[in-house]
Protein backbone atom coordinates (compact mmCIF):
# COMPACT_ATOMS: atom_id res chain seq x y z
CA UNK A 1 0.00 0.00 0.00
CA UNK A 2 2.84 2.36 0.92
CA UNK A 3 4.58 1.64 -2.37
CA UNK A 4 1.41 2.22 -4.28
CA UNK A 5 0.87 5.56 -2.56
CA UNK A 6 4.45 6.61 -3.27
CA UNK A 7 4.12 5.62 -6.90
CA UNK A 8 0.81 7.42 -7.17
CA UNK A 9 2.26 10.54 -5.57
CA UNK A 10 5.19 10.57 -7.99
CA UNK A 11 2.90 10.16 -11.00
CA UNK A 12 0.64 12.89 -9.71
CA UNK A 13 3.54 15.26 -9.14
CA UNK A 14 5.07 14.51 -12.52
CA UNK A 15 1.77 15.12 -14.31
CA UNK A 16 1.40 18.39 -12.49
CA UNK A 17 4.93 19.41 -13.27
CA UNK A 18 4.63 18.42 -16.91
CA UNK A 19 1.65 20.68 -17.23
CA UNK A 20 3.59 23.50 -15.64
CA UNK A 21 6.57 22.93 -17.90
CA UNK A 22 5.36 24.71 -21.00
CA UNK A 23 7.64 27.54 -22.02
CA UNK A 24 6.39 30.96 -21.04
CA UNK A 25 5.25 33.29 -23.71
CA UNK A 26 7.87 35.92 -24.43
CA UNK A 27 5.70 38.72 -23.13
CA UNK A 28 8.73 40.87 -22.48
CA UNK A 29 9.32 41.44 -26.16
CA UNK A 30 5.64 41.68 -26.87
CA UNK A 31 5.28 44.40 -24.32
CA UNK A 32 8.35 46.25 -25.46
CA UNK A 33 7.87 46.12 -29.22
CA UNK A 34 4.19 45.69 -29.90
CA UNK A 35 1.93 46.75 -27.11
CA UNK A 36 3.72 49.86 -25.91
CA UNK A 37 4.36 51.68 -29.16
CA UNK A 38 5.01 55.08 -27.56
CA UNK A 39 7.72 53.57 -25.37
CA UNK A 40 9.52 51.75 -28.14
CA UNK A 41 12.08 54.45 -28.83
CA UNK A 42 13.10 54.54 -25.19
CA UNK A 43 14.25 50.93 -25.09
CA UNK A 44 17.54 49.50 -26.35
CA UNK A 45 18.09 45.80 -26.82
CA UNK A 46 21.20 43.72 -26.33
CA UNK A 47 21.35 40.03 -27.19
CA UNK A 48 24.00 37.91 -25.52
CA UNK A 49 24.82 34.36 -26.56
CA UNK A 50 25.86 32.38 -23.49
CA UNK A 51 27.42 28.94 -23.22
CA UNK A 52 26.63 26.47 -20.43
CA UNK A 53 23.08 27.45 -19.49
CA UNK A 54 21.31 24.19 -18.70
CA UNK A 55 19.89 24.63 -15.20
CA UNK A 56 17.25 27.27 -14.52
CA UNK A 57 18.06 27.39 -10.82
CA UNK A 58 21.73 28.06 -11.46
CA UNK A 59 20.98 30.60 -14.20
CA UNK A 60 18.97 32.74 -11.78
CA UNK A 61 22.33 34.26 -10.93
CA UNK A 62 22.47 35.82 -14.41
CA UNK A 63 19.24 37.70 -13.80
CA UNK A 64 20.30 38.70 -10.31
CA UNK A 65 23.69 40.01 -11.38
CA UNK A 66 22.43 41.89 -14.44
CA UNK A 67 19.52 43.56 -12.68
CA UNK A 68 21.96 45.12 -10.22
CA UNK A 69 22.50 47.64 -13.06
CA UNK A 70 19.58 50.06 -12.81
CA UNK A 71 19.80 50.93 -16.52
CA UNK A 72 18.58 47.41 -17.33
CA UNK A 73 14.81 47.20 -17.65
CA UNK A 74 14.09 43.56 -18.38
CA UNK A 75 15.95 40.32 -18.97
CA UNK A 76 14.69 37.39 -20.99
CA UNK A 77 16.53 34.06 -20.92
CA UNK A 78 15.98 31.47 -23.66
CA UNK A 79 17.76 28.16 -23.11
CA UNK A 80 16.86 26.86 -26.57
CA UNK A 81 18.62 29.76 -28.30
CA UNK A 82 21.36 30.08 -25.63
CA UNK A 83 20.21 33.66 -25.42
CA UNK A 84 20.11 36.30 -22.72
CA UNK A 85 18.18 39.24 -24.11
CA UNK A 86 18.55 42.53 -22.27
CA UNK A 87 16.34 45.57 -22.62
CA UNK A 88 17.67 48.76 -21.17
CA UNK A 89 16.80 52.42 -20.93
CA UNK A 90 20.30 53.52 -21.85
CA UNK A 91 22.54 50.97 -23.50
CA UNK A 92 25.55 53.23 -23.03
CA UNK A 93 25.21 52.52 -19.32
CA UNK A 94 25.35 48.79 -20.04
CA UNK A 95 28.79 48.08 -21.46
CA UNK A 96 29.98 44.82 -22.96
CA UNK A 97 32.48 44.55 -20.13
CA UNK A 98 29.73 44.92 -17.54
CA UNK A 99 27.61 42.26 -19.24
CA UNK A 100 30.53 39.85 -19.60
CA UNK A 101 31.59 40.33 -15.99
CA UNK A 102 28.06 39.84 -14.64
CA UNK A 103 27.50 36.66 -16.64
CA UNK A 104 30.91 35.26 -15.75
CA UNK A 105 30.27 36.02 -12.07
CA UNK A 106 27.11 34.00 -12.46
CA UNK A 107 29.29 31.12 -13.69
CA UNK A 108 28.76 31.15 -17.47
CA UNK A 109 30.70 32.00 -20.59
CA UNK A 110 29.79 34.79 -23.02
CA UNK A 111 30.17 33.88 -26.69
CA UNK A 112 28.91 37.04 -28.40
CA UNK A 113 27.12 40.31 -27.70
CA UNK A 114 24.90 41.98 -30.30
CA UNK A 115 23.51 45.45 -29.79
CA UNK A 116 20.44 46.78 -31.54
CA UNK A 117 19.87 50.46 -32.12
CA UNK A 118 16.61 51.93 -30.94
CA UNK A 119 14.19 52.82 -33.66
CA UNK B 1 43.80 34.26 19.72
CA UNK B 2 46.83 32.80 17.93
CA UNK B 3 45.08 29.46 17.80
CA UNK B 4 41.99 31.10 16.24
CA UNK B 5 44.07 32.86 13.56
CA UNK B 6 45.92 29.63 12.82
CA UNK B 7 42.59 27.80 12.54
CA UNK B 8 41.21 30.38 10.10
CA UNK B 9 44.35 30.32 7.96
CA UNK B 10 44.20 26.53 7.76
CA UNK B 11 40.53 26.69 6.82
CA UNK B 12 41.12 29.26 4.08
CA UNK B 13 43.99 27.22 2.69
CA UNK B 14 41.85 24.12 2.69
CA UNK B 15 39.28 26.06 0.71
CA UNK B 16 41.80 26.58 -2.02
CA UNK B 17 42.31 22.87 -2.37
CA UNK B 18 38.79 21.96 -3.07
CA UNK B 19 34.34 22.44 -3.26
CA UNK B 20 30.78 20.97 -3.66
CA UNK B 21 27.54 22.08 -5.30
CA UNK B 22 27.03 25.01 -3.02
CA UNK B 23 29.05 27.37 -5.17
CA UNK B 24 26.44 29.62 -6.73
CA UNK B 25 27.37 33.07 -8.04
CA UNK B 26 29.50 35.86 -6.66
CA UNK B 27 27.74 37.26 -3.62
CA UNK B 28 25.14 34.47 -3.53
CA UNK B 29 23.96 32.49 -0.52
CA UNK B 30 22.73 28.90 -0.56
CA UNK B 31 21.00 27.13 2.26
CA UNK B 32 19.75 23.57 2.42
CA UNK B 33 18.20 21.03 4.75
CA UNK B 34 18.40 17.28 4.22
CA UNK B 35 16.71 14.53 6.16
CA UNK B 36 17.26 10.79 5.76
CA UNK B 37 17.04 7.83 8.12
CA UNK B 38 20.79 8.09 8.77
CA UNK B 39 21.35 11.80 9.08
CA UNK B 40 19.97 15.30 9.30
CA UNK B 41 22.00 18.03 7.63
CA UNK B 42 21.64 21.80 7.68
CA UNK B 43 23.88 23.91 5.48
CA UNK B 44 24.53 27.57 4.74
CA UNK B 45 27.19 28.98 2.48
CA UNK B 46 28.31 32.18 0.81
CA UNK B 47 30.03 32.35 -2.58
CA UNK B 48 32.84 34.88 -2.66
CA UNK B 49 33.24 34.23 -6.39
CA UNK B 50 31.79 31.96 -9.05
CA UNK B 51 34.48 29.44 -8.13
CA UNK B 52 34.74 29.59 -4.37
CA UNK B 53 32.47 29.57 -1.36
CA UNK B 54 32.61 29.08 2.38
CA UNK B 55 29.96 27.57 4.57
CA UNK B 56 28.80 26.11 7.84
CA UNK B 57 27.25 22.66 8.03
CA UNK B 58 25.59 20.83 10.89
CA UNK B 59 25.17 17.06 10.65
CA UNK B 60 23.40 14.78 13.09
CA UNK B 61 24.09 11.06 12.56
CA UNK B 62 21.13 9.17 13.94
CA UNK B 63 22.75 5.71 14.00
CA UNK B 64 25.52 6.78 16.36
CA UNK B 65 23.86 9.85 17.92
CA UNK B 66 26.82 11.98 16.90
CA UNK B 67 26.48 15.70 16.23
CA UNK B 68 29.03 17.22 13.91
CA UNK B 69 29.74 20.82 12.93
CA UNK B 70 31.76 21.68 9.84
CA UNK B 71 33.37 24.81 8.50
CA UNK B 72 33.71 24.18 4.79
CA UNK B 73 35.73 25.62 1.95
CA UNK B 74 34.28 24.85 -1.46
CA UNK B 75 35.99 25.13 -4.80
CA UNK B 76 34.83 24.71 -8.36
CA UNK B 77 37.92 23.09 -9.80
CA UNK B 78 36.82 23.00 -13.42
CA UNK B 79 33.70 23.73 -15.43
CA UNK B 80 33.30 22.42 -18.95
CA UNK B 81 30.97 24.56 -21.06
CA UNK B 82 28.88 23.31 -23.95
CA UNK B 83 25.91 24.99 -25.60
CA UNK B 84 23.43 22.42 -24.30
CA UNK B 85 25.37 20.85 -21.48
CA UNK B 86 27.69 21.50 -18.62
CA UNK B 87 30.11 19.42 -16.56
CA UNK B 88 31.73 20.33 -13.28
CA UNK B 89 34.42 19.15 -10.94
CA UNK B 90 34.02 20.30 -7.35
CA UNK B 91 35.97 19.74 -4.21
CA UNK B 92 35.18 20.58 -0.62
CA UNK B 93 37.45 20.46 2.35
CA UNK B 94 35.98 20.80 5.80
CA UNK B 95 37.19 21.03 9.29
CA UNK B 96 34.75 19.10 11.43
CA UNK B 97 34.05 19.28 15.13
CA UNK B 98 32.53 16.31 16.88
CA UNK B 99 30.39 17.71 19.67
CA UNK B 100 30.35 14.47 21.60
CA UNK B 101 34.05 13.73 21.88
CA UNK B 102 35.24 17.34 21.34
CA UNK B 103 37.47 16.26 18.50
CA UNK B 104 38.53 18.16 15.39
CA UNK B 105 38.89 16.21 12.17
CA UNK B 106 39.33 16.97 8.46
CA UNK B 107 36.84 15.95 5.81
CA UNK B 108 37.30 15.73 2.06
CA UNK B 109 34.50 15.67 -0.50
CA UNK B 110 34.95 15.39 -4.26
CA UNK B 111 32.19 15.60 -6.81
CA UNK B 112 31.88 15.38 -10.58
CA UNK B 113 28.66 16.06 -12.45
CA UNK B 114 27.47 16.39 -16.03
CA UNK B 115 24.06 17.47 -17.22
CA UNK B 116 22.01 18.76 -20.05
CA UNK B 117 18.31 19.58 -19.89
CA UNK B 118 17.32 15.94 -20.31
CA UNK B 119 19.93 13.87 -18.49
CA UNK B 120 21.92 14.23 -15.33
CA UNK B 121 24.70 12.21 -13.79
CA UNK B 122 27.03 12.71 -10.87
CA UNK B 123 29.51 10.89 -8.70
CA UNK B 124 30.80 12.00 -5.33
CA UNK B 125 33.04 10.66 -2.60
CA UNK B 126 33.30 11.77 1.02
CA UNK B 127 35.94 10.73 3.52
CA UNK B 128 36.14 11.77 7.18
CA UNK B 129 37.01 10.39 10.61
CA UNK B 130 34.59 11.81 13.16
CA UNK B 131 35.31 9.08 15.73
CA UNK B 132 37.51 6.01 15.93
CA UNK B 133 35.93 4.71 12.73
CA UNK B 134 36.56 6.05 9.24
CA UNK B 135 33.46 7.40 7.49
CA UNK B 136 33.39 6.89 3.74
CA UNK B 137 30.47 7.58 1.47
CA UNK B 138 30.25 7.06 -2.28
CA UNK B 139 27.24 8.43 -4.10
CA UNK B 140 26.17 8.30 -7.71
CA UNK B 141 23.05 9.61 -9.43
CA UNK B 142 21.43 9.18 -12.78
CA UNK B 143 18.58 11.49 -13.67
CA UNK B 144 16.09 12.01 -16.45
CA UNK B 145 13.79 14.95 -17.11
CA UNK B 146 10.45 14.19 -18.80
CA UNK B 147 10.54 17.55 -20.59
CA UNK B 148 13.04 20.32 -21.23
CA UNK B 149 12.51 23.03 -18.68
CA UNK B 150 12.85 26.72 -19.38
CA UNK B 151 14.22 29.58 -17.38
CA UNK B 152 11.01 30.44 -15.59
CA UNK B 153 9.15 27.14 -15.59
CA UNK B 154 8.98 24.36 -13.07
CA UNK B 155 11.65 21.73 -13.62
CA UNK B 156 11.05 18.03 -12.98
CA UNK B 157 13.60 15.25 -12.69
CA UNK B 158 13.41 11.57 -11.85
CA UNK B 159 16.61 10.19 -10.42
CA UNK B 160 18.03 7.00 -9.05
CA UNK B 161 20.69 7.38 -6.42
CA UNK B 162 23.11 4.69 -5.28
CA UNK B 163 24.83 5.25 -1.94
CA UNK B 164 27.58 3.16 -0.47
CA UNK B 165 28.12 4.08 3.16
CA UNK B 166 30.85 2.64 5.34
CA UNK B 167 30.83 3.74 8.99
CA UNK B 168 30.91 1.15 11.76
CA UNK B 169 29.14 -1.09 9.26
CA UNK B 170 28.68 -0.83 5.53
CA UNK B 171 25.54 -0.61 3.47
CA UNK B 172 24.55 -0.08 -0.12
CA UNK B 173 21.26 1.61 -0.82
CA UNK B 174 19.30 2.58 -3.90
CA UNK B 175 16.90 5.49 -3.71
CA UNK B 176 14.48 6.73 -6.36
CA UNK B 177 14.22 10.49 -6.09
CA UNK B 178 11.88 13.09 -7.49
CA UNK B 179 13.58 16.46 -7.91
CA UNK B 180 11.79 19.67 -8.70
CA UNK B 181 12.91 23.22 -8.82
CA UNK B 182 11.35 26.53 -9.59
CA UNK B 183 13.45 29.67 -9.86
CA UNK B 184 15.71 29.59 -6.78
CA UNK B 185 14.00 26.84 -4.81
CA UNK B 186 14.85 23.14 -5.18
CA UNK B 187 13.20 20.20 -3.48
CA UNK B 188 13.87 16.45 -3.60
CA UNK B 189 11.76 13.61 -2.27
CA UNK B 190 12.74 9.97 -2.19
CA UNK B 191 11.46 6.75 -0.74
CA UNK B 192 12.72 3.19 -1.23
CA UNK B 193 10.57 1.15 1.14
CA UNK B 194 12.83 1.47 4.17
CA UNK B 195 14.28 4.96 3.99
CA UNK B 196 13.00 8.40 3.10
CA UNK B 197 14.93 11.28 1.60
CA UNK B 198 13.84 14.89 1.88
CA UNK B 199 16.00 17.75 0.65
CA UNK B 200 15.21 21.44 0.25
CA UNK B 201 17.62 24.05 -1.08
CA UNK B 202 17.29 27.79 -1.62
CA UNK B 203 19.63 30.20 -3.42
CA UNK B 204 19.40 33.87 -2.58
Amino acid sequence: MKHFLTFYLIILLSSFCYGMGNPPKDTTHETAYSALIPAIDKIDKIDVIVKGMTCAMCAQGIEKKLTENTAIKTIYVDFDRHLVSIECHDKKAVSNTMITTAIEWAGYKVISINRYEKN
Amino acid sequence: MKALIFFLIILLELGYLVIAHPVTYKGGFATSALQTRNDTTLYLNYSISQKKSYGVQFVSLSDTNERLLFLTGNRLLKRYYFFDAQANLYATTSLGFNHDNTQLFPCLHLKADAENRRYYTDFSATIMKPSSALFTKLTSRLGWAPYKHHFSTLSTWFMIEAVYLNYHNSQLELMPIYRGFYKSLLWELGYNGSNTFIHVMLHF
